[in-house]
């Protein structure tokens, strides 16, 4: 489960998670479909940074409307040009198979995952 | 002899023997007995050479085939017909093979000198790099933060190690590289195979075949390949006795050129076959829907045959005499799409139809001019650029004038320029059309960068080819020309005091 106190709660199946990084900077995609955040350098490689909300995340109202990210949770490989963005103080927290993740956590199955993919990919930039 | 040269000398040799053993088997004309004898020596060569290089199944085979032809010299009365079919069948079947990968136990063994050679598995190659474009990224970073040191000794150290990473990186993209012809080895039984139900001879000629690209790049493109040249051989090439009626060679030519365009890989299929009716593309398009009735006039010719791939043209009835040709056309375009190339396609009066795909090269070293605009740093590759002006210079070349220039914020959908500094450069920028003339806030340098792939989704979104990591860390986008040039303005070309390289 990726927690991002203030902000959601994903649940992933554990062959998408890769690791938890911490992102300094964000390039904006001019012409990028709505969900995509922009892009970071993580260890020489551009990764795309994925909005949580693509997947049904919700944001807490609560939530500063200008977050900047801080730290992005890299999908692991064959996945690994993507990644969620997230606050400073998110974590990556286990679940073990019969535990039930909270009522808040968004459920993203890989199955959800590949069609919300596909659905950016489906939507061409403006530019 | 090395068993992998060993190998190596097989697979070309034994290719070269069975295709004219093939020539000779699809011709036309009955066999001489010369032709017989020839035959027979090709087969007998494939079978020695199979069996000195391990490969006992192809061995067999030919064996089987030397036989049968050695039956029917003896019998002294010509080949029959359905004798040439099979002989033709067994023949591909055995090019089949040797175009397989060798299983471990089918190589030779007893011809080794030393040990085997180190062999890299495909993710270790990948991770290998990674790891270098990291430790780069991380020596720039580094850097920034550090400044220049003072100390002549901490600066040596400090060029010493950059150097290394930089050669690091380097040796590892190169042994990601595959030339293109890599990829039609996969693709010749597939082709000999359509040929035959078609009932159609074809030969397949390949042009500029030292151009290397990135192997995961060349992996996704034989999918949209194989669409085309199943295209060119199902709708393109005729068969023999149409040929020979319309005056044409009976074996028709595909050919692939494989061009490398600064940061794209630009490749060719030309057939020589009947091509398709502008016309006739265009009245099904209005009568499909595609198009809005009275539109079709103003389309240029290309334009019209561009159509073929869109949807709702993939399904037309063999009555239209266009049936088949959109869904390989379709479907390749789409492909070639995702990957954030571009398909188009060109006919000559009374000739063929020439498909042509451009892609970015997926991982490469670049040279780029990186450029500012709206506080964003973009690379635009240096051979796509024709000439470069600086507006706030007194004298020199000057180039187009200013107002017929495009403004790349505003090109790329960043707002109107603010009250921040005007454009002070221009550049002449060339794409497949009419090249545009871009104005940006400035030139900010010229480098060799390493470009990587944006991968899905982003690789479909326009007009970017990839992402540059900037030799100060962090990262551009790479502006591919040609996905900016339907906002292209034409211009006159350079005079020859205002070029680039001036």
């Amino acid at each position: 489960v990726l927690e991002d106190p203030g902000r959601h709660q994903l649940a992933l199946p554990v062959e998408l998670v890769g690791r938890l990084e911490a992102i300094t900077e964000v390039l904006p995609v001019p012409g990028a479909p709505g969900g995509i955040v922009g892009l970071a350098e993580l260890r020489g490689r551009p990764v795309t940074l994925l909005d949580p909300m693509v997947c049904g995340a919700r944001k807490d109202p609560s939530a500063p409307a200008s977050a900047t990210p801080r730290s992005a949770l890299q999908l692991a490989p064959p996945r690994e040009h993507l990644a969620f963005v997230a606050g400073p103080d998110a974590r990556i927290r286990p679940l073990p198979p019969e535990a039930e993740p909270d009522p808040d956590a968004v459920r993203v199955d890989a199955g959800t995952f590949e069609r919300a993919i596909a659905e950016l990919g489906g939507v061409r930039g403006r530019v | 002899v090395r068993p992998d040269r060993l190998q190596q000398a097989f697979h070309s040799e034994a290719a070269r023997h069975l295709d004219a053993a093939r020539d000779l088997l699809a011709g036309g004309e009955p066999l001489t007995t010369e032709q017989l004898a020839e035959l027979f020596r090709r087969l007998h060569s494939v079978k020695g050479m199979a069996v000195s290089a391990g490969h006992e199944a192809v061995a067999e085979r030919a064996h089987q085939l030397e036989e049968r032809v050695a039956r029917v010299r003896r019998r002294g009365k010509g080949l029959s017909a359905t004798a040439r079919r099979e002989l033709l069948r067994g023949v591909d079947g055995v090019r089949e093979r040797v175009e397989r990968p060798v299983p471990a136990e089918e190589t030779a063994t007893t011809v080794v000198e030393g040990l085997p050679p180190v062999q890299l598995p495909e993710d270790r190659l990948d991770r290998l790099f990674d790891v270098a474009l990291g430790l780069s990224a991380a020596q720039q970073r580094l850097e920034h933060r550090l400044g220049l040191p003072a100390d002549g000794e901490l600066l040596a150290l400090r060029d010493g190690i950059q150097a290394g990473i930089a050669e690091l990186r380097r040796e590892i993209l190169e042994l990601r590289l595959l030339p293109v012809r890599s990829l039609l080895p996969l693709l010749e039984g597939a082709v000999r195979r359509w040929s035959q139900e078609c009932g159609v001879r074809v030969q397949v000629s390949v042009r500029g075949d030292g151009v290397r690209a990135d192997r995961r790049m060349l992996e996704r493109l034989i999918d949209p390949l194989g669409h085309l040249l199943r295209n060119a051989l199902v709708h393109g090439i005729e068969p023999p006795a149409e040929r020979r009626r319309a005056g044409k060679p009976e074996a028709g030519t595909i050919r692939l050129t494989i061009r490398r365009e600064h940061d794209r890989l630009m490749l060719r299929v030309t057939d020589d076959g009947r091509g398709v009716d502008p016309r006739e593309v265009l009245h099904r398009a209005v009568e499909r829907g595609v198009i809005a009735a009275g539109s079709e006039a103003s389309l240029p010719r290309d334009a019209a045959l561009d159509l073929l791939t869109r949807d709702g043209m993939s399904r037309l009835s063999a009555a239209d005499g266009l049936a088949g040709r959109g869904v390989g056309l379709g479907a390749a375009r789409g492909e070639i799409e995702r990957l954030g190339g571009t398909l188009r396609l060109h006919q000559r009066t009374d000739s063929g139809l020439t498909v042509e795909i451009r892609l970015p090269l997926g991982l490469a070293v670049l040279d780029v001019f990186l450029v500012e605009t709206r506080g964003q740093t973009f690379a635009i590759p240096v051979g796509a650029v024709r000439e470069v002006h600086g507006l706030d210079q007194p004298e020199g070349p000057r180039g187009p004038p200013p107002e017929r220039s495009l403004d790349l914020g505003e090109a790329l959908g960043l707002g109107p320029p603010g009250p921040g500094p005007p454009p002070r450069a221009l550049l002449v920028v060339e794409g497949a059309g009419p090249a545009a003339v871009l104005a940006t806030e400035r030139v900010r340098a010229r480098a060799e960068v390493v470009v990587r792939p944006l991968g899905s989704p982003l690789e479909a979104v326009a007009p970017w080819s990839g992402a540059a990591l900037l030799p100060w860390g962090g990262l551009a986008l790479v502006l591919d020309p040609l996905r900016l040039a339907p906002r292209a303005r034409a211009v006159e070309p350079a005079t020859s005091s205002a070029r680039m390289e001036e």
